[in-house]
């Protein structure tokens, strides 16, 4: 993707359509693998994204497709044995994957964040809150530990955190999930990074405290300016919060473009079928949700072709030998050989 | 937690009352008769046997003797050595303690033992220095260094470390230390904790316990190296040794606490074999001492104040617990 944009006319950044420009982030044929018993398994396959400037792109696809993997590929985070074994992450024109692991400490925090789904078990319990959001400022801002207090306080304040101050001392315990996950955010935001990696944020709270926790997030990156990637399997989120989204599937993307675009005109069937899983306001009572049929493949044994075949109700000879490559199809694009005409409204 | 704390102490009395009835018992039923031992060649004399015996307070009944050693011991008198009345016992509990450098002119029971507690306790001092030191930093090198030759270095040693007991090691590092290459000049007696002499004691000591604490230490930090807040803390961009610092050793030192409590009560208790090697005037040497002398008072007075080390290490143990883990609360 991404060489037939030069001729695109100029598109203001809200209409979600691909900007101009160099792209903050650029992931070209991302390919992370793990070594396990049962063989190599591909949680990213190839996978290519660009992320421009002031956008935020929602990256979407049922558990297990990559979509964390590609996060933590990003921070250099993999777990266990995990590693990005072919492909680039260009980030401000640097490869982040050949980058030394003092340069990888200072991006980490400072100039990318990530904000982690799990508010329950991702921050430490035996570390004041305070204290966990103003050491890395200490660190990336260069701040005494008294000024990054200040900071810290602030931002304490800024996230929501009633009475900052009698807080800063608190342990994790004695937080509900939606506090923890502002501390989260708090600590995200503490050093001014240029891009958020924001891992379903909102999938381990309650629904209440999803909705707040989302505007905070978009409230506050858009205060900054900040680049977000979105990580969720919620389209309402990516509705409601993401000028662009990609949607993806065993390891690779097999869809992207503007939000209104890819929601009232899914291409790919996949794409159609997780659309179709969302209950509407025009759905009538009794009717049936239309669901993906079957599991998603084993990553260290993929099918030959589209990866999708065996769960797409239009595959054929050619869907399950040959793969099918992005293609552009109006403002957005689709891998598979079989895509829909346009839904009539 | 001040009302936890008054509570436990206030559960010492209990206890030591079971501690002082059943070394009481033993004392009373016990093979070493502390007027034969007083009197010396005396005893035969039987006017004079009758004499001492009721002067001791020795034919009163088993209950109101107990009662009365009872209330001595919580008013603070913990009753004299058999020393103090010149007897041939008490001779040969001088003679054991020859060359100890500790001077044992005091014949009341508390400034015996508390004495000797304060050499042991020094004693202990720099085995626990060197095991929450040295012991801990190597159980965190193993655990990040995980499966490699440095981790399986450390474990290793450590395990050979803590499997020669103390008689051999004890011995074969006098000969090595002081006869071999001579860095140590004296050895045995006692000159303070700053001397040198309390070099190769304590490393002894320190010796045994050391691989549990390594292990201990290298499980701890080997469970959270994985959890996601570890991940968080990498993720903001901390340098490794801070993550290892703030974020994962204080979980990991909940298990290791346990232990540094049980490792301190044995070693405040007095090692016998170490003090025996290294003939230092602690409380295992007067514990083996006064057993072998039949000095029987004393020897109350160790156990006694042993057990009360061991409840309070475990109160203080539990107290330490809270400051590990904010989760932890006393009520």
């Amino acid at each position: 993707m991404g060489t037939d944009r030069g001729s695109q006319p100029e598109i203001p950044l809200t209409d979600g359509t691909e900007p101009d420009g160099i792209p903050l982030l650029q992931i070209k044929a991302l390919h992370t693998q793990f070594e396990t018993k049962q063989g190599t398994v591909r949680a990213v396959d190839g996978l290519s994204l660009d992320l421009y400037e002031g956008e935020v792109l929602g990256l979407v696809g049922e558990s297990g497709c990559g979509k964390t993997m590609t996060a933590l590929s990003i921070m250099r985070l993999l777990p266990g044995n995990g590693q990005a074994v072919a492909g680039e992450i260009k980030f401000e024109g640097k490869n982040l994957l050949e980058c030394s692991s003092e340069e990888m400490k200072r991006i980490r925090g400072g100039q990318i964040a990530m904000v982690f789904q799990e508010p329950m078990t991702a921050l430490t319990p035996t570390m004041t809150i305070g204290r966990q959001i103003s050491e890395a400022m200490e660190i990336h801002l260069d701040l005494s530990r008294d000024e990054a207090r200040e900071r810290a306080l602030e931002l304490l304040e800024h996230v929501g955190i009633p009475s900052p101050r009698a807080r800063f001392d608190n342990y994790i315990h004695q937080f509900s999930g939606g506090m923890r996950q502002r501390v989260m955010i708090a600590i995200a935001f503490s050093c001014e990074p240029r891009l958020l990696l924001a891992d379903e944020p909102t999938t381990a709270l309650d629904v209440t405290v999803q909705a707040q926790i989302l505007d905070l997030i978009k409230q506050l990156a858009q205060e900054a300016g900040m680049t977000a990637l979105f990580i969720t399997h919620d389209m309402g989120i990516v509705a409601g919060s993401c000028d662009r989204v990609a949607v993806m599937y065993a390891g690779r993307m097999v869809e992207i473009g503007p939000v209104d675009d890819v929601l009232l005109n899914p291409r790919h069937p996949y794409t159609q079928g997780l659309l179709g899983s969302v209950p509407s306001l025009d759905s009538k009572p009794g009717d049936r949700l239309f669901s993906v049929s079957g599991l998603p493949p084993d990553l260290a044994s993929l099918p030959t072709g589209c990866k999708f075949w065996p769960r797409c109700p239009l595959a054929d000879d050619r869907c399950r030998e040959e793969e099918p490559m992005l293609e552009q199809y109006g403002e957005s694009q689709a891998a598979c050989w079989k895509v829909m005409p346009l839904r009539v409204e | 937690m001040f009302l936890y704390t008054v509570r436990r102490l206030a559960a010492l009395v209990p206890i030591m009352v079971v501690v002082m009835l059943i070394t009481f018992t033993l004392g009373y039923y016990g093979p070493i008769d502390p007027v034969r031992a007083v009197l010396g060649e005396e005893w035969e004399d039987e006017a004079r046997y009758a004499e001492v015996k009721k002067a001791l307070g020795l034919d009163r009944p088993f209950v109101i003797q107990f009662l009365d050693y009872m209330g001595a011991m919580f008013g603070g008198n913990w009753g004299q050595s058999l020393s103090s009345f010149g007897g041939v016992a008490s001779d040969r509990a001088v003679g054991e303690g020859r060359g100890a450098g500790f001077s044992g002119t005091s014949t009341g029971v508390r400034e015996m033992v508390v004495g000797r507690l304060g050499i042991t306790a020094q004693l202990s001092f720099w085995a626990l220095v060197f095991l929450a030191t040295f012991a801990i930093l190597l159980g965190v090198l193993a655990a990040v260094k995980q499966n490699t030759a440095i981790d399986y270095t450390i474990v290793t040693s450590s395990i050979i470390a803590s499997s020669i007991p103390a008689y051999v090691i004890g011995p074969v590092l006098l000969i090595v230390f002081v006869l071999k290459i001579p860095v140590f000049k004296t050895v045995g007696g006692w000159d303070g904790m700053f001397s040198r002499q309390a070099i190769l004691p304590a490393i002894v000591l320190a010796f045994g316990p050391m691989l549990v604490i390594v292990r201990q230490t290298r499980a701890g930090i080997v469970e959270v190296l994985g959890k996601d807040f570890v991940r968080t803390a990498r993720a903001k961009g901390m340098p490794e040794r801070l993550v290892v610092a703030r974020h994962m050793l204080r979980t990991a030192m909940i298990p290791v606490l346990t232990s540094m409590g049980l490792i301190t009560s044995g070693l405040l208790t007095g090692s016998l074999f170490v003090e025996q090697i290294f003939n230092i005037p602690g409380i295992g040497k007067l514990a083996i001492q006064t057993l072998l002398s039949g000095d029987h008072a004393v020897f109350m007075g160790v156990v006694l104040f042993q057990s009360l080390i061991i409840v309070t290490v475990n109160l203080l143990t539990d107290l330490l617990y809270g400051g590990l883990d904010p989760r932890v609360t006393y009520n």
